[in-house]
């Protein structure tokens, strides 16, 4: 650690008011608190969001992961670590299910999380609604009166035209029946990992000075027709080159007019190879 | 009486005009090296928006202005006005380049491989941070020695024909310079207001379809810096001959997928920028520019302005923009006496 920086890098007003928008998210889930947002010397829209929260939450007995893509070694999470590591000294690790928090971008990790962990995500648009209306105060009205009837002619229109969504990530969630909410950019693979997890989930969004949450055990559900099935990304009959896993999330490399797939989640793949096995 | 100005104006402004001169006066000494080399993303800058390609009068220009950028660009889009043209260089490829820097953020591996290059993405922006980061004994300019080259990493999609081609323009590409088009504007007259851009105004454009007045989605499906052979026909000799070279930035952007109008296929969409100069952020916002105007069907949501091809062609260029903002400086006593009559007999009228 740095001699000169505080534990954590902010001064502890800063968070403080963090903890305090985490708290009211907590409580309302789904719900996107406002908070300060500082300034933080990596660039907006590079993690700064998600990046507070870590920040603001960590203590001496943490152990960290930091992801992105689903890849430890990604050069972002590289960067993020380093410099989490350099105002905290707190250990960090690769490990899935050793980490107390885990900071995370565009992906859930294969492995399931536990009670006590806490992903947090990178959100680039905090606000689900934006797309149809882009009002902040119109757009409060109708998180408040659950209306999403825009949202839904959204989905008509693309089901009538496509016969599907062409929503591919950040697909709109609905949580514990009330608030719907931008799952940050996941795949729709991770879509169903939202709901029902132990683990807590929070979201951080710097740019656009946002905050959400999903408690453990909450229910979350695609916002999709009664009639229409929710369909994920699927690899088939693909496996990872390296490890053989089928059925999970693959990354698509081409490379010498071959295209080869390979495991989005490192550390699985790595625990696969090492004999750890799914854990799963 | 008091002294009532009404002429007289002359000596005001050489005594003005030699104040600036002296204020800005210690930038005489900062040589061309250290502007080109050192402060080599302000001279970027400013031969970029100068739409003149010439590293010296950069810096001549950016030691003149006091760092002032956008008067800098201003100095060389002067010049320009005074160079004659000579004619059209062969088409440049900009998968053709001698990459220095180049990464795609669609792919995780691509061929060639994800090359970062000198960049400040993962720069940690505090002042500590600073000191062990910079004292390696390397040659302080840049020049990519290594002779890289590496297709576009949209290539593979392209092979599969999942990418929207858009249509070949009519004869030669539009210049703005020798005449100014009238709508539909044709998109090489458009690019080009674009490539001439400000990066601040075509960066503001571009963010609005990120954020509340559109909804692109972009993916930087290859992003490079790099050097372009500039070939040109010998006048005489009739042959291709390499006169020079260009330092460039040019990105590919990926949107959703739309309806392709040749034949009604469902393609990627695909924005394309490219300025000279290393500058990634306006060559990132040009090509999330030209695909939301070449796609408008994205902007759901609010007016769309990054989509209207009116909206940007006339406002991203900043020697218009500065010069019409700042020319409110100009005494306007007449037209604002003007205004006061008509303020003042609205006001007669609302009294009655």
């Amino acid at each position: 650690m740095s001699s000169g920086v505080t534990f954590g890098f902010f001064d502890e007003d800063a968070k403080k008011e963090i903890r305090r928008a985490l708290l009211k998210a907590v409580a309302l889930p789904g719900y996107i608190v406002p908070f300060a947002s500082r300034e933080m010397p990596i660039a907006r829209g590079w993690g700064t969001g998600g990046l507070q929260i870590p920040l603001s939450l960590i203590i001496e007995e943490d152990t960290l992961k930091v992801i992105d893509q689903g890849c430890d070694g990604s050069v972002n999470a590289v960067n993020i670590r380093d410099f989490i590591r350099s105002v905290t000294a707190v250990p960090e690790t690769t490990d899935t299910t050793a980490a107390t928090i885990i900071q995370t971008r565009h992906r859930i990790r294969e492995h399931p999380l536990q009670e006590g962990q806490t992903l947090v995500f990178q959100v680039p648009y905090p606000e689900v609604l934006t797309t149809v209306e882009p009002d902040t105060a119109r757009q409060k009205a109708m998180h408040a009166n659950v209306d999403y009837a825009k949202l839904w002619v959204l989905l008509y229109e693309d089901t009538a035209q496509f016969g599907d969504s062409r929503i591919s990530a950040r697909y709109p969630v609905q949580v514990n029946d009330h608030y719907v909410m931008d799952p940050s950019p996941i795949p729709k693979y991770d879509i169903p990992r939202l709901t029902n997890n132990p683990a807590l989930q929070l979201f951080g969004a710097g740019r656009e000075k946002r905050i959400y949450a999903i408690p453990p055990y909450t229910g979350v559900e695609p916002l999709k027709f009664s009639d229409r099935a929710f369909s994920i990304e699927r690899f088939d009959d693909k496996a990872c080159a390296r490890c053989g896993a089928t059925g999970v999330f693959l990354d698509e490399v081409n490379r010498d007019n071959t295209t080869l797939y390979f495991c989005s989640d490192s550390f699985y793949c790595d625990s696969r190879l090492s004999g750890r096995a799914d854990a799963s | 009486m008091s002294y009532v100005a009404i002429k007289g104006g002359t000596e005001a402004i050489r005594a003005s005009k030699q104040f600036l001169r002296d204020e800005v006066q210690a930038a005489a000494d900062i040589g061309d090296e250290q502007l080109i080399h050192g402060l080599r993303f302000a001279c970027d800058r400013v031969i970029s928006e100068g739409a003149l390609y010439s590293e010296k009068l950069a810096a001549e220009a950016v030691r003149r202005s006091g760092g002032d950028l956008l008067e800098a660009a201003f100095y060389l889009r002067a010049h320009r006005s005074t160079c004659q043209r000579i004619g059209s260089v062969s088409r440049l490829d900009s998968g053709d380049l001698r990459i220095l820097r180049r990464i795609s953020s669609a792919f995780k591996d691509i061929e060639g491989g994800q090359i970062l290059g000198p960049s400040c993405d993962y720069v940690i922006r505090l002042f500590a941070s600073r000191a062990p980061e910079m004292a390696t004994q390397r040659d302080t300019t840049v020049t990519g020695e290594g002779n890289i080259f590496a297709p576009s990493a949209l290539q593979s999609l392209r092979d599969k024909d999942l990418v929207v081609v858009l249509a070949e323009p009519d004869g030669e590409p539009f210049d703005v310079t020798r005449s100014f088009p009238l709508p539909p504007y044709p998109r090489s007259a458009v690019m080009q207001v674009m490539a001439r851009g400000e990066t601040g105004s075509l960066l503001a454009f571009a963010y609005t379809s990120m954020r509340g007045y559109g909804d692109v989605h972009p993916t930087i499906g290859d992003l490079r810096l790099g050097w372009a052979d500039l070939r040109f026909t010998h006048p005489f000799s009739k042959e291709q001959v390499t006169v020079g070279e260009l330092r460039l930035t040019a990105c590919e952007t990926v949107g959703t997928f739309v309806r392709d109008r040749r034949d009604g296929a469902l393609r990627l969409a695909v924005g394309y920028g490219l300025c000279f100069g290393f500058n990634e952020t306006k060559a990132i916002a040009m090509s999330i520019l030209d695909l939301a105007m070449n796609h408008p069907g994205y902007s759901v949501g609010g007016p769309g302005v990054a989509t209207s091809t009116e909206m940007i062609i006339h406002h991203v260029d900043a020697i218009e923009s500065m010069g019409f903002t700042n020319h409110f400086k100009l005494p306007h006593y007449v037209t604002f006496q003007a205004d006061l009559q008509v303020f003042g007999a609205a006001r007669e009228r609302g009294d009655e």
